[in-house]
């Protein structure tokens, strides 16, 4: 037999797999839109951040503001594309804005990392960036990390489980959840966090260079939203850079709207729609559209 | 240069097209050859830090020399003893100062004393594969000093020629660069033969993609994906989690490290066969194994082979009486155990297992093997459970490596608490699910090979390379965050 030709049978078949695969995905529109691992999530973000179209605005953050996906925007007249990195900090996303460059109108910052600082899962964000997969995934979409197998079907699984949980929680018949809180472990001592306040200050100096116009976000984490509190650091960093706060989770316990966490930290799906919803109403309320720019209103 | 780096399949593909089809300066490519790969492999080496390339000329330099000396006939019988002691005590050496020096001097030594010396003492860095290639140069000195006629043909030849062909052949046993880090740990009489002038017809083409494909598999696909979830093993992150997530962690480890390492070791197979070399098989579906004996004759075949000959059997092995040999066997595990690492975890792993095998072989001396009449399927099946789990459980000291750490997360799995954190439990099943699949294909090689006679070797070959071509498109759409691969770090 030739000795090739087991080989060649092998790259045919798998070039066939490959064909098949993509017609499938394409054709029935499935993509991931939550990864199984930190660093999985954080490429489907990355992949359609970078490789995807432009959008009116960002929501920066960690895992937290990324479970508020851009798709939970549509309809609301706000497009929104999602830098909410898994067990990464808001200073990693600001840093990959001012490095790469997006040009964007509104940085909307979540709040919860503002304090934290970064450790390995920022460390292999980067890493991941620089990645020759993930540059040839600008060209090639098959290699994006929105296009693997586990992914997908992690994702269906995950949207079939939140909503059962939404499901359990309007029946009133949700089990307490468990209490995560993993930002809070890498916060650090007074001088880490005095170090960290002028970090997150210059990289925010550095975004609205080119960003028409920032907004902190606070995204409910944690037990009730009447509870939910941004960290101490917020009100000082908003005062002295002049931002405004959506606090989200105000308006949610002022409405009478509750959220429900998959795993104490994470909002579900209904939920995280929930909050896309109020984000994309407190934005339209505070900022204007003038010349293809965002910015805040003179009311405000 | 990791495996599954671009820059690793650029340097593998220009090294094999220069080795097969370059211009041969030297005229004869059985000297250029080995010439030529011992060159690469120190590229190979020494591309991150080239100041390791130094250690290695060393010990090729040093076992050149006294390898030379201890194959020549005419030498004394004295002076080749004390070369042989001083050949293996300059690998012991290096072996010892740079891998268990730190260990030692924490271990031992005052801690006032240990914040006296200087960083590079208190912490020396460990040069990457230099466990495996001393076990290789201690092969190739203790096989010359033997004189063995039959596999080391390729050396005793040498010997009155052009020493150029002895050196390049000593210097590329010891150096080739796909088991440089991690092995397999070639023997010096099971490999210096094969070291001739290759052709591309020399290579085995079938089996190269077969081994390269499965074992890149097995590394990107499923180890380089369970690490994701199962680095929570570490401390302090375990300490959150519930028993039965820490459960299902540990056995996710099982799976990772064997496919981290079947995987490199298919993957460096699959390279030697690609430059026309055969290395000895390192895995042979440990998980099937009934008994801790037989874990040990299917993981790192070739570590435990080279511990059998070159120092279970010098030891005595089990010539000398049962109490003799249940010591021997201790020996051997504990230093197998302090060879992967500088680590009390490590020596604890490998007394364990030492423990565990003398009581194997007690109960096998003293109860038999099988008691008869009970169905052979159900018992078999019972035994390679109870063996994983051992496996899996002796796994929590090599990750861990600190007494009360392990003692804690076992502590944790003893409370019963059941939260599961479904992320995690989904990465562990999908990625898990490879690693039992490849061991049922273990398992059904008597099934299969009736299958091929009844199918025919080309439908037979078909269904092969279909799954080989799914593995492909998994590495292509599936692969996890790049690692490196376990083993480097021993």
């Amino acid at each position: 037999m030739n000795p090739f030709r087991q080989v060649a049978q092998t790259f045919a078949i798998a070039s066939l797999f490959t064909i098949v695969y993509l017609s499938v995905i394409n054709l029935a529109g499935l993509k991931a839109s939550l990864g199984e691992t930190n660093y999985q999530a954080n490429m489907i973000r990355l992949g359609d951040f970078f490789y995807g179209p432009n959008k009116d605005a960002v929501l920066v953050g960690s895992s937290i503001a990324g479970r508020i996906l851009p798709k939970y925007f549509e309809n609301s007249g706000l497009e929104v594309a999602n830098l909410g990195l898994d067990g990464a900090v808001l200073l990693t996303g600001l840093e990959i804005i001012a490095e790469r460059g997006y040009p964007t109108r509104l940085l909307l910052l979540e709040t919860e990392t503002i304090d934290a600082v970064q450790g390995p899962n920022d460390q292999a964000v980067v890493e991941g960036l620089s990645n020759l997969s993930f540059r040839l995934a600008r060209w090639l979409p098959l290699l994006r990390a929105s296009s693997r197998p586990s992914s997908i079907i992690y994702s269906k699984l995950k949207g079939w489980r939140d909503r059962s949980i939404d499901a359990e929680a309007v029946a009133g018949t949700k089990r307490q959840s468990i209490m995560l809180e993993p930002a809070k472990q890498r916060r650090g001592e007074d001088q880490v966090l005095a170090k960290q306040k002028v970090a997150i200050i210059n990289a925010i100096r550095t975004a609205k260079a080119s960003a028409g116009c920032i907004a902190l976000v606070h995204i409910p984490c944690k037990g009730p939203v009447e509870d939910s509190r941004p960290p101490s650091m917020v009100d000082e960093i908003a005062e002295q850079l002049a931002l405004p706060t959506i606090d989200v989770a105000r308006v949610m316990a002022s409405r009478g709207i509750s959220a429900q966490y998959s795993d104490g930290t994470h909002l579900i799906e209904p939920s995280a729609r929930k909050v896309a919803q109020i984000i994309a109403e407190r934005v339209s309320k505070e900022f204007l559209e003038r010349g293809g720019y965002i910015e805040r209103k003179a009311t405000y | 240069m990791l495996f599954t780096s671009p820059v690793f399949v650029f340097f593998t593909s220009s090294v094999a097209i220069l080795y097969y089809f370059a211009p041969n300066p030297l005229r004869h490519k059985e000297i250029f050859q080995p010439l030529f790969l011992t060159l690469a492999s120190m590229v190979f080496y020494g591309w991150h830090s080239p100041m390791l390339v130094i250690l290695l000329s060393t010990s090729l330099f040093v076992n050149g020399l006294a390898s030379r000396y201890l194959l020549q006939p005419y030498r004394e019988a004295s002076t080749r003893r004390l070369i042989l002691i001083l050949g293996v005590a300059a690998n012991l050496g290096a072996l010892a100062f740079f891998k268990y020096a730190s260990m030692l001097v924490s271990t031992f030594l005052p801690s006032s004393w240990v914040r006296g010396m200087t960083p590079f003492l208190r912490e020396i860095p460990l040069p990457v594969g230099i466990s495996f290639y001393t076990l290789q140069g201690l092969s190739l000195l203790i096989d010359s000093y033997k004189r063995r006629t039959e596999g080391m043909e390729g050396l005793l030849n040498e010997i009155d020629g052009h020493p150029l062909r002895l050196y390049g052949k000593i210097s590329f046993y010891i150096s080739f660069f796909p088991r440089l880090m991690a092995g397999p740990i070639s023997k010096a009489h099971e490999f210096v033969n094969q070291i001739g002038p290759k052709g591309v017809r020399d290579i085995d083409w079938n089996d190269a993609q077969r081994k390269l494909i499965t074992g890149f598999f097995l590394k990107m696909v499923v180890a380089d994906n369970l690490k994701e979830v199962t680095d929570a093993i570490g401390q302090p992150t375990f300490l959150e989690l519930s028993s039965v997530t820490l459960l299902a962690l540990l056995y996710g480890y099982s799976f990772q490290i064997f496919a981290d390492f079947a995987g490199y070791s298919l993957i460096a197979m699959g390279l030697g066969r690609l430059f026309g070399y055969r290395f000895p098989v390192n895995f042979e579906f440990p998980y099937l194994s009934e008994s801790l004996t037989e874990f040990w004759r299917r993981w790192h075949i070739s570590l435990t082979s080279w511990l059998r000959e070159y120092l279970y059997i010098p030891l005595g092995g089990n010539r000398e009486g049962a109490l003799r040999t249940y010591f021997n066997i201790f020996v051997v595990m504990f230093l197998c155990g302090l060879w992967h690492g500088a680590a009390w975890g490590f020596a604890v792993w490998g007394t364990a297992h030492g423990i565990l095998l003398a009581a194997e072989r007690l109960f096998r001396n003293r109860f038999g093997v099988i008691r008869k009449g009970r169905p052979r399927m159900i018992s078999r099946f019972l035994r390679i459970f109870m063996t994983f789990n051992i496996v899996t459980f002796l796994w929590l000291p090599f990750r861990l490596g600190d007494f009360h750490q392990e003692i804690e997360y076992l502590r944790i799995i003893a409370r019963g608490t059941y939260d599961i954190k479904p992320q995690m439990i989904f990465v562990l099943l999908f990625f898990s699910i490879p690693v039992v699949m490849y061991h049922i294909w273990g398992a059904t090689a008597e099934v299969r090979s009736q299958m091929r006679n009844l199918a025919g070797s080309r439908l037979y070959s078909l269904i092969e390379s279909s799954i080989l071509a799914l593995m492909l498109f998994m590495i292509l759409v599936n692969f996890g965050a790049p690692s490196a691969f376990i083993y480097f770090q021993f």
